[in-house]
């Protein structure tokens, strides 16, 4: 063939391809730019944890135009990406006291799965764990999910706020995501972070103990068998590695409990795990990570322990306590335990005054008959408009939150946020404004349970 | 072998307390659960099976009446309980229902259970013993055998945050003086040999035996055959009344276990759903779901059952609602539903509007009117995608 004609082939095949050097089918495409766009909502939802979930799926059941924003991949928190898989408590002194789209959401997970349900007419005694129900987080991620999209949803995972504003009834609320800026303005904000992390950001004040609970890396270990092992030598072990720094002091909690655990729970703390920023929390999994390795380090070299091998690990630390809003009103420990029924509640809690700390915890269970409540007001940071919080950072002293933290209460709190922001969506007015009643009586029509309020508000 | 004096004394532990039998030398203790009744029939037969257990093979024993349906079960436990290097023989009856549940213990004549040197347990201690080993959930499940050593001395915090059993509070886990003793028993009790017991069990599964569970008054016997007939999808004409019986917010673990049980081979009958609409009436929303959600798979829903389908649609929880109209999904259903199901386009509430609007459209209606409704509503309401996922 010809030189010349050759060259023109060449030509017209590279020409072909749209462009020079590329294969056939592959197309250049223009450099990435960051996708900017802007969203309409009634509803916004921060963090689709325990909380932010149910408050996302209640506002749409409730006819809102509802987005929920996730930084990670997945919905549930603390019981899907923390993998702490047993929510409670639902029941108390043998009836069900927190109900609602939490309540089907589990009864959904364990239908699906063909699991069990406990015993609640047996009383828990001083074992409160046995009224908390296991379920598998996979079935919740993908129940919860599914509950969202059919309420109407707009799910948008790996977005985060950067800011927040209030202006002219509306909150202007900027997310940054993986290629995305997003611009959402909605009528009412729910802060589901967990963390109190939008309430920060739109400029209120939070509250922060010196000390927090301890953080928890769920994992288990497996190859481990007690009867192989001998108890002094381990505790000897033990003893040693902490004078070297192979273990460090407090992040294991019970050694023996390793021994065939089931990841129900792990014996694990770490001291001061904070999932509110980046940094906080990338800090939070990698000590998190080390102390794993360094337990499973430590159990290899304690005779009848060499075949220990990692069961299955999750992939983030579950954080207990962060930060919490100066709300309208701060539940004490003294209302949680005496089981004070606020005028303005707007749902149960029930759970043990439960404070990890360096020692371990020792829950300290209610008194017979009391079922605390959660008032709105714990719900609403001071001075703010149609902003509403749920979960964890709610407004309490610090033993009353170690109790009204868990998962069960979480979801009724969320449910009760979701139909305080929809209400106060429908009438394009501020939160306070929607007569706590109405917001009582949409709790209740939803499923939610509340005190019989006898004498009426 | 038991014998008549024990069955008396076995009444009185039915009328609440756990009871020493009166024969001197001779201790007997059972649980207050009703299947102890059982032990009162005079068996037909025992039958020997001999069994491989935890600590190697051994003989459960089956009592049978004549149509060979088990009474109870029980072992001869034998083992020496060892103090230091003094030993005595640890010789003991254990009983259990034909679910495996734990009725009681008693021990041959002349025996006693010891602790600490030997020191024979008191009444009350045999109390405690038949305490414990009456809990199915205690935290003895969780500890090992190591767990059991006073080791007060040591640095390690000892606080387990799942079962709490710290080493002050192990002593209220088990007859103190005999902690192994009462480990030992415990685990055999809820170890291989109810699993086996359970097998025993449903190799001669009746529907006699599925009756007698049903109407007991123990919950552990009603949730253990309810989980049964969930797994199966036979008719089970002759239960099917029971099943409904255990449908009630009385108990939310039973109701739910009932609900679960109930198939579609039982719904096939329109009295059947109708005593099912009876008592969903009666449930908390969730477990008002789970029930309705039941007639989804049906092929036929009889007119009685679509009337009171057609008021749940009237319900003030949108979820409830969501769920009669998966119901209808798909389905020829009366005028009267269909109705209904119009009435819904005009809801406020976009979640319950549009998944009327879906339905409709699932049911392929050619009813004129309706179709001008749905064309109506999809004007007014921007819809990209009507499916709801």
């Amino acid at each position: 063939m010809k030189r010349r004609t050759v060259l023109a082939r060449l030509g017209a095949l590279s020409f072909g391809s749209t462009l020079p050097g590329l294969m056939p089918k592959e197309v250049l495409v223009p450099k990435t730019t960051i996708k900017k766009g802007q969203i309409e909502a009634d509803v916004l939802v921060v963090g689709g944890g325990t909380a932010g979930t149910i408050a996302a799926i209640q506002a749409g059941r409730a006819g809102m135009k509802t987005v929920l924003i996730e930084s990670g991949s997945q919905l549930g928190g603390t019981i899907t990406t923390g993998g702490v898989a047993y929510p409670g408590i639902f029941f108390a002194w043998g009836k069900q006291v927190i109900g609602g789209i939490g309540w089907e959401l589990i009864q959904d997970c364990v239908s699906v799965n063909n699991d069990v349900l406990p015993d609640f007419s047996v009383p828990h005694g001083r074992q409160h764990w046995k009224h908390q129900i296991q379920i598998n987080p996979a079935v919740y991620s993908l129940l919860a999910e599914e509950k969202c999209l059919s309420a109407g949803v707009q799910i948008r995972f790996y977005e985060s706020p950067v800011s927040a504003q209030f202006k002219r009834g509306r909150w202007f609320v900027r997310l940054q995501g993986k290629g995305t800026e997003t611009e959402v303005t909605c009528k009412q904000l729910i802060d589901a972070t967990g963390n109190a992390f939008v309430t920060s950001l739109a400029g209120f004040s939070l509250l922060r103990e010196q000390e927090t609970q301890p953080g928890t890396l769920q994992f288990t270990l497996g190859g481990l068998d007690d009867r192989k092992v001998d108890r002094d030598l381990l505790l000897q072990h033990y003893d040693a590695a902490i004078e070297r720094g192979e273990l460090k002091k407090g992040e294991v909690t019970n050694l023996s409990a390793f021994f065939g655990n089931n990841g129900v729970t792990t014996p694990q703390h770490i001291a001061g795990a904070d999932s509110s920023t980046s940094v906080t929390h990338t800090l939070a999994n990698i000590r998190a990570r080390s102390s794993a390795l360094r337990i499973l380090r430590f159990f290899k070299k304690v005779p009848g322990c060499q075949n220990v091998k990692i069961g299955m690990m999750r992939t983030e630390v579950a954080v207990r306590e962060t930060y919490r809003i100066d709300g309208l009103y701060k539940v004490t420990h003294e209302d949680y335990v005496l089981g004070r029924e606020f005028r303005d509640a707007i749902c149960y809690s029930y759970y043990p005054i439960d404070l990890h700390n360096e020692d371990g915890v020792t829950p300290n269970q209610l008194t017979d008959g009391v079922i605390p409540t959660i008032p709105l007001g714990a719900l609403i940071p001071t001075d703010s408009e149609n902003l509403i919080v749920a979960g964890r950072c709610v407004s309490s002293d610090r033993l009353a939150n170690s109790a009204l933290r868990v998962q069960a209460s979480c979801m009724a709190m969320g449910q009760a946020a979701g139909i305080a922001a929809a209400l106060a969506a429908q009438g394009d007015c501020s939160i306070l404004d929607v007569p706590v009643q109405e917001v009582q009586q949409a709790i209740r029509k939803h499923g939610g349970i509340l005190p019989d309020f006898k004498e009426g508000l | 072998m038991v014998s008549r004096a024990f069955y008396l004394w076995i009444l009185l532990g039915f009328m609440g307390t756990s009871a020493v039998l009166a024969q001197p030398g001779r201790y007997s203790f059972f649980s207050s659960s009703t299947d102890q009744l059982d032990l009162q029939r005079q068996p037909h037969r025992i039958e020997a099976i001999l069994t491989e257990f935890e600590n190697g093979p051994d003989t459960l024993f089956q009592a049978v009446d004549e149509d060979l349906t088990p009474l109870y079960y029980y072992r001869h436990i034998r083992d020496l309980s060892c103090f230091g290097e003094q030993c005595r023989p640890l010789n003991i009856n254990l009983y259990w229902s034909i679910t495996g549940s734990y009725l009681g213990f008693d021990l041959p004549e002349a025996e006693y259970l010891s602790k600490t040197d030997h020191e024979p347990f008191s009444v009350l201690e045999y109390e405690r013993m038949n305490q414990i080993l009456s809990d199915s959930t205690s935290v003895l499940s969780d500890l090992a055998e190591a767990d059991l050593v006073d080791d007060t001395d040591r640095p390690i915090p000892q606080v387990d945050a799942i079962t709490g059993a710290t080493k002050t509070n192990l002593l209220k886990q088990i007859v103190p003086g005999a902690a192994y003793t009462t480990y030992e028993l415990w685990h055999i009790i809820y170890g291989k040999t109810r699993e086996d017991i359970v097998q025993q069990t449903l190799q001669r599964l009746s529907p006699a035996i599925l009756t007698r569970l049903l109407r007991s008054t123990e919950t552990f016997n009603k949730i253990w055959v309810l989980n049964l007939i969930a797994s199966t999808q036979e008719c089970l004409d002759d239960v099917s009344e029971l099943i409904l019986e255990n449908i009630s917010p009385e108990n939310y673990l039973l109701s739910e276990r009932a609900i679960r049980a109930i198939n579609p081979c039982m719904l096939a009958s329109a009295e059947f759903q109708a005593a099912l609409m009876d008592k969903i009436d009666q449930l908390d929303v969730v477990q008002q779901k789970m029930a309705l959600s039941k007639f989804k798979d049906l092929s036929y829903l009889s007119g009685e059952t679509q009337a009171r389908l057609n008021r749940y649609l009237e319900k003030e929880n949108p979820m409830i609602v969501h769920t009669v109209l998966e119901v209808y999904s798909g389905r020829d259903v009366s005028p009267p539903a269909i109705r209904s199901i119009t009435t819904l386009l005009e809801e406020s509430n976009r979640f319950v509007s549009l998944k009327a609007y879906d339905t409709l459209l699932s049911m392929k209606i050619t009813d004129e009117r309706t179709v001008e409704q749905l064309k109506h509503y999809q004007k007014q309401i921007s819809i990209s995608n009507t499916s709801a996922i």
